[in-house]
């Protein structure tokens, strides 16, 4: 391994880790402010991003065999699956707290 | 390792201890560590069922109290779902020959599945501790809120061998898939694997993507039950039909954990006694594939009649008629196998073929259970009970003795009494249609599942059925008889018996340590029979 | 060569080396679907009874939370940097950095452990054990989740301690499996980061 190589690796993780921290203050923050619904997609769609982020550089999935990438999609491939056919029923359900 | 070492016959057959199996890490040995044990579990399980149709002998609720009927059909489902038919094939035959018939010295992580038959164990002595401690009456399902809040029985304990269970089922899963991918012998391309392993790596994917939410539902109901934490309490907004979605998530996945080793067993049998290469090679793997992944999209039909959304059951019976196209194809491509074969009819042949006729019975009837309003009329009676035990018992039960038989030679180099084997293989395919098809009958006419008595109307199909169960007995005792006899007083069985393909078949029987001798080169394709005969 | 046929010492190792990695990775799957179904149970509740998830969430700790996120990504960044100086043979700065990574992981569960502390002394929320009047059924739904949730999590925190602390002890006794474990292990460990990454604000940050 090249030292030019070594130091580039790490310079991509540390930059990664910053971003992460960065991507940790602004949940912390959009928490602050009322945007209504868009509060839960905001934590929800940062959350992903750093899911993503920690995914991609840190466990190395960018780089990864396509067989350890279909691996990890299909863990949420398939909880995706759960919760789609789940809210099929939940959703068209009228739920008693809402009747009252 | 050295070669000479490797190609050292008759392994686990020399003399040793119990400490050498116990300690084992060979995939033959945990595999009939496996094997005797879910015997145990079988019979545990068959006694109850016995002693349920005794009490259905007769209308009247002469024999047990209700509420030890209910700890019997509880213990019947639980024993005979988790610590049966889950494991049955895959962790027996499929732990046995997976590695052979990819070319492989071993599965990829040995420890792992040794841990695994020791987690089923533990997962064992749970269940007979809640058995010894008084049992269980939730059915196999543990239904919210009464497994929470309402039964007296030993659900925590119940509940967590099954946990315990569950986990031996995703390490067996876990070492399948990656053995699967890494460990093919040169030449040993994907579309060259035996519909076998095709089978047991659908089936490794369903354990794997199922039986974790399964494991998260029982940690709840323990942590109700014992913590009170109430997630599903209804006096807490909890929502029990919310249970009962993650519960069939795993639980209607799980009926192809149990059936697809079984078709994959079909599959080399009848190829072999047909002496053909299996019709549309690719359309049957194709097929395997797909009803392990349909088979998470159908799970609402099981809530029907729960109070679930009538939107959501209407596209969970329309989703679950899909499971019928991939399941059809698999029959076509048997029959097509046999058309025009050389067939002969030992007794492997014999369980193969009644699975194709039991599955088939058993899989149109599950076509009438999917069909939304026939279901309201049908859910809950004896109806459910014959379809799914035509699935279960016709086809698990038939394709784990067709293979059981088919490779029993090669597990201890020894031949099973053939004469007996087909006696036995008739019996049960009789004893079984006489036990189950009167409940269908039944449940047509309405009879309710889970009662310890019935309205006499109903007597002459019952005890027709209860009669059953004697000659299904027997199906299941002659087998067990003559392969312990055989294991030790047997005939020498060879090599290669069947002059079957596959490599499973090029090693001695039983198998040296690491089953190969030298690692074997695959320059045929699976099922090259015309091949096999023409040197013959 | 009449050895040709057993596979030469490199080529057995890259080929451990795969196995391992793959079988992380389908463990690392199950393990989505052993949260998701609690992720699953999350939803229903947040669909159902939004004000008493709301209002629940309010009362948890959100800065120790936010320490203890940013505790976990830093780790993370620590145990991917080990893994880059094991690959390199740097064996004596990778195991450095695998204990630094499982101290992060105890101090997460020391400030873990301080939230359940002082929610239970606090006594403002009803925790299994104790009789607190909460505004609301869905209220003490939401609790039992949380308590369910981060407890689940905090054991697997725990599990990935033991393991990063099993890695550093094969790097430092020169296992020849050394540096594949660090990998192995570390792959765990960022999977109980983004389990992690999820719960931090599904469940303290609901009051907006």
């Amino acid at each position: 391994m090249t030292g030019t190589n070594d130091s580039a690796v790490r310079c991509r993780l540390r930059a990664t880790w910053a971003t992460l921290l960065v991507l940790l203050a602004a949940s912390a923050l959009v928490a602050l402010v009322d945007l209504g619904a868009f509060n839960l997609a905001a934590n929800v769609g940062i959350a992903v991003a750093k899911c993503l982020l920690v995914g991609l550089v840190f466990m190395e999935l960018a780089d990864a065999p396509a067989l350890h990438r279909a691996v990890a999609v299909a863990g949420f491939a398939w909880l995706a699956l759960l919760f789609v056919l789940g809210a099929m029923d939940v959703l068209t359900r009228t739920l008693p707290e809402a009747a009252s | 390792m050295s070669l000479a070492a490797n190609a050292r016959g008759d392994d686990y057959r020399a003399p040793g201890g119990l400490r050498t199996w116990l300690t084992t890490r060979d995939h033959k040995r945990i595999g009939l560590l496996y094997l005797v044990s879910i015997v145990v579990l079988f019979a545990l399980g068959a006694g109850a069922a016995a002693l349920m149709r005794l009490e259905l002998l007769t209308p009247a609720g002469d024999l047990v109290t209700p509420a030890v009927y209910d700890r019997l059909f509880s213990l019947h489902g639980i024993v005979m779902v988790w610590f049966f038919l889950i494991p049955s094939i895959p962790a027996t035959l499929g732990n046995f020959l997976l590695p052979m018939m990819i070319g492989a010295p071993d599965v990829a992580f040995p420890r792992l599945n040794l841990a695994s038959w020791y987690l089923f164990v533990a997962g064992s002595a749970f269940t007979l501790a809640t058995v010894l401690l008084g049992g269980v009456d939730t059915g196999w399902t543990f239904y919210t809120p009464y497994s929470t809040l309402f039964s007296n029985a030993h659900v925590v304990l119940a509940a967590a061998g099954v946990f315990v269970v569950g986990f031996s089922s995703i390490l067996t899963g876990l070492n399948f898939v990656v053995t699967v991918h890494t460990l093919r012998a040169p030449g040993m391309y994907w579309r060259r694997l035996p519909l076998f392993v095709w089978a047991q790596y659908a089936t490794a994917l369903v354990m794997l993507l199922a039986t974790p939410v399964l494991a998260m539902l029982l940690v709840l109901i323990v942590l109700e039950r014992a913590a009170g934490i109430g997630i599903f309490d209804p006096a807490l907004g909890g929502d029990p039909l919310l249970f009962q979605h993650l519960f069939w998530f795993y639980s209607h996945p799980a009926v192809y954990i149990m059936l697809l080793p079984a078709m994959g067993v079909v599959s080399e049998v009848i190829a072999c006694f047909a002496r053909k290469r299996v019709f549309g090679y690719r359309f049957v793997v194709a097929a395997t594939l797909a009803i392990a992944a349909i088979g998470f999209l159908v799970w609402g039909h099981h809530m029907f009649v729960a109070g679930q959304s009538p939107w959501a059951s209407a596209v969970f019976s329309a989703l679950s008629f899909l499971v019928a196209v991939p399941s059809a194809i698999k029959v076509f491509n048997w029959t097509a196998t046999l058309y025009r074969g050389r067939i002969s009819f030992p007794a492997p042949m014999l369980y193969a073929l009644s699975f194709i006729l039991l599955f088939v019975i058993g899989g149109l009837t599950g076509l009438m259970l999917a069909a939304l309003a026939v279901d309201v009329h049908l859910h809950d009676t004896y109806f459910v009970v014959a379809h799914f035990h035509y699935i279960m018992v016709g086809g698990a039960v038939s394709g784990l003795l067709a293979g059981l038989h088919f490779w029993w030679p090669k597990m201890c180099g020894r031949q099973y009494p053939e004469g007996l084997a087909r006696v036995a293989a008739l019996l049960l395919f009789a004893g079984f249609n006489v036990t189950f098809f009167p409940q269908y009958l039944l449940g047509y006419l309405g009879m309710p599942r889970r009662y310890h008595s019935y309205p006499a109307p109903f007597e002459g199909l019952n005890l027709l059925s209860s009669l059953g169960t004697l000659l299904l007995a027997a199906g299941y005792l002659l087998p067990l008889g003559y392969l312990a006899w055989s294991w030790w007083r047997g005939a020498r069985a060879g090599r290669d018996p069947w002059r079957a393909a596959g490599l499973e078949w090029q090693t001695t029987s039983p198998p040296p340590a690491h089953n190969f001798a030298s690692t074997p080169m695959v320059t045929r394709e699976a099922y090259d029979y015309a091949g096999i005969d023409a040197h013959a | 060569m009449p050895d040709a046929l057993v596979p030469s010492r490199p080529d057995a190792q890259a080929a451990a080396r795969q196995a391992a990695l793959l079988g992380m990775w389908v463990f690392l799957a199950t393990e989505v679907l052993f949260f998701g179904a609690l992720f699953a149970v999350y939803a229903e509740l947040r669909h159902a009874a939004p004000q008493a998830a709301a209002a629940a969430s309010s009362h948890l700790y959100r800065e120790v939370a936010i320490v203890n996120t940013a505790l976990l990504l830093t780790s993370s960044y620590l145990v991917a940097l080990a893994v880059h100086a094991a690959r390199a043979g740097a064996d004596a700065r990778a195991a450095r950095l695998l204990g630094r990574t499982a101290m992060l992981g105890i101090a997460f569960l020391a400030l873990k452990g301080g939230e359940y502390a002082a929610e239970y002394h606090a006594a403002e929320l009803p925790l299994p054990g104790l009789a607190v009047a909460a505004p609301g059924d869905a209220y003490a739904r939401f609790v039992d989740l949380y308590i369910v949730m981060t407890g689940a999590h905090a054991l697997h925190v725990a599990v990935g301690v033991g393991a990063l602390l099993a890695a550093r002890g094969w790097l430092r006794r020169g296992h020849s499996a050394g540096a594949r474990r660090v990998e192995v292990v570390a792959l765990y460990w960022h999977f109980v980061d983004i389990v992690w990454v999820f719960l931090f604000p599904l469940l303290y940050l609901v009051d907006r």
